[in-house]
């Protein structure tokens, strides 16, 4: 697979036994469609995630956003902006939701919008992530 | 079995020859479109026709596993990249009693399905989606494979391996009849007028038939094809439930394959009746109307209570009482069914401990290995595979940011 934004073929990372598919460039991660739930099955968040990303898809496509081809199935993705995010986010998403795209800094803010500071299992979540779940040094 | 074997035989022929006229038979549709009604040129057209069809006959032969294969996108994989496949595989070609193991393909698509391809049961191919090893456990898995390696040992391969290169040969030869009719159609009616002076009433009818006939052509290959390939599905299901003597396996793998609803991105017209399910298509008004008319499987709920009806035994008997008792009629043909024993039906084996995580884990490791990925473990606890193109290139791993120690110093 190759990364959506800059080309470069995608690093495959595995965390106990979840795997996510990274871009060693431009550091923007790819998650297959059930990904992204299996891996917040250990903390037990895996149905705000699947409500996630339910909700994600029935956002109303950006308008002026480029699209970029989902890096499976090669359709242009979705665009979407997640207000409550801060700042806001724009995803990509798969029209035939084969995974979400997460640029360089995404993904620890849409995870800090879903769940909640206070919940005991962030810290799990983000040792589980280490790094992905840190906005990374500029 | 052995009917079913000597039938595809005289089938397989049968398919060639009935293939092979209507190729002709469009092929002159065509030149006669073509050539403005001249006698002469429907003859060209079905000369072309006849060595097209030569042509496909001999690579689809020779090469037809190989062409599919290639149009599915599928990768061999041995048995290091995943362990457990590669093994169900050997067991149920064991249990067939085939000469040799068939080859195992990869398809990376989150669709879950299989099909198997080939010319011999000695040269035969069995391939699997990536979906399908993360959905199914280990008993499914085995069901899915029997069926597959039930398709090989009663010789369906070599059929639906030949005829799906010629029906995409028609097809495309139909496709390319009509554009050329549409784009055609400025000098089709210069030469309409000039034939009109020759008293060419006859020669407008002719044109309306070939026309008629080129639409027609690629349809009836279709539903030719497809009807040879139901009693198939029902026959590598009875072969499935048989070599695995668990026919509630391959039941409830069916159930998860057709409860799913991710679309195979592999939508190819020719490699549909391929898969253990017809492949999803996206688009709900199409999937419907296909089902309606051109279903390569029969319904899957009926192949699921026929395998669920089968009273506590695995054997051809047991298949064909259930298979009468849902839908009527008989499947496995009488010769079979005088020289088949009772065969009961095994218990399920322990619980599968491998969890959905692991199983996804498997069957992208197996993809990844099969593609020359290099494992790098890192110090944080995240197993890094770098593609072949970034070999050497990676230093830093992406979750910690740790420098990794390269594996050639």
């Amino acid at each position: 697979m190759r990364c959506p934004a800059c080309e470069k073929p995608l690093v495959v990372v595995e965390v106990d036994q979840v795997e996510l598919d990274v871009c060693a460039a431009c550091e923007g991660k790819w998650f297959d469609a059930q990904e992204l739930a299996l891996l917040f099955e250990k903390t037990g968040q895996s149905e705000e995630i699947r409500s996630l990303e339910r909700d994600l898809a029935a956002l109303p496509p950006e308008p002026d956003a480029p699209r970029r081809r989902c890096p499976r199935c090669s359709a242009r993705m979705k665009t979407v902006r997640m207000a409550t995010a801060i700042p806001p986010v724009v995803l990509d998403l798969c029209p035939r939701a084969d995974g979400i795209w997460f640029d360089r800094a995404e993904l620890p803010r849409v995870l800090a919008a879903k769940i909640p500071e206070s919940a005991p299992a962030l810290e799990r979540v983000k040792k589980f992530l280490g790094g992905f779940a840190a906005p990374p040094p500029s | 079995m052995w009917e079913q074997i000597a039938s595809n035989r005289a089938r397989s022929r049968l398919v060639v020859g009935f293939m092979g006229v209507l190729l002709v038979a469009a092929g002159a549709a065509l030149g006669l479109a073509l050539g403005g009604g001249a006698p002469e040129a429907a003859g060209g057209g079905a000369f072309v026709a006849l060595a097209v069809w030569t042509v496909l006959w001999l690579v689809s032969i020779a090469q037809g596993d190989r062409i599919l294969l290639q149009v599915a996108g599928a990768r061999e994989i041995e048995k290091k990249d995943h362990p457990q496949l590669v093994n169900v595989v050997e067991e149920m070609t064991i249990a067939a009693g085939l000469p040799k193991p068939p080859r195992v393909f990869i398809v990376d698509d989150p669709s879950p399905n299989a099909f198997a391809t080939g010319r011999r049961p000695d040269r035969a191919a069995v391939t699997v989606t990536t979906g399908l090893l993360k959905s199914l456990n280990r008993d499914e898995l085995q069901g899915v494979v029997a069926h597959e390696v039930g398709h090989v040992r009663n010789q369906d391969i070599r059929l639906l391996t030949v005829a799906g290169v010629m029906l995409g040969a028609i097809v495309i030869l139909a496709e390319i009849g009509r554009r050329a009719l549409w784009y055609g159609s400025l000098s089709g009616r210069r030469s309409r007028g000039s034939s009109r002076s020759g008293g060419g009433q006859g020669q407008v009818i002719l044109l309306v038939v070939s026309i008629l006939f080129m639409i027609l052509a690629p349809l009836l290959a279709q539903i030719l094809y497809f009807a040879l390939s139901r009693r198939r599905e029902y026959l590598a299901d009875a072969s499935g439930a048989l070599f695995t003597r668990y026919p509630e396996g391959l039941a409830s793998a069916l159930e998860k394959l057709g409860a799913s609803r991710v679309p195979l991105s592999d939508q190819s017209r020719v490699t549909a009746p391929m898969y253990i399910v017809a492949p999803r298509r996206g688009t709900r008004i199409l999937e419907a109307a296909s089902a309606a008319f051109f279903s390569t499987h029969p319904p899957i709920e009926e192949r699921i209570r026929i395998l669920r009806s089968m009273g506590g035994g695995a054997g051809l008997r047991a298949y064909e009482a259930a298979f009468r008792k849902v839908r009527g009629g008989g499947v496995v043909g009488a010769r079979s069914l005088a020289s088949a024993g009772e065969v009961a039906a095994k218990r399920p084996e322990a619980a599968d401990p491998s969890g959905p995580t692991e199983r996804a884990r498997l069957a992208s490791d197996a993809i990844l290995s099969a593609d020359g990925y290099e494992r790098i473990p890192c110090a944080c606890g995240a197993t890094l595979r770098i593609p072949p193109e970034l070999a050497g290139l990676v230093q830093r791993c992406p979750r910690c940011r740790a420098s990794l120690v390269n594996k050639g110093s």
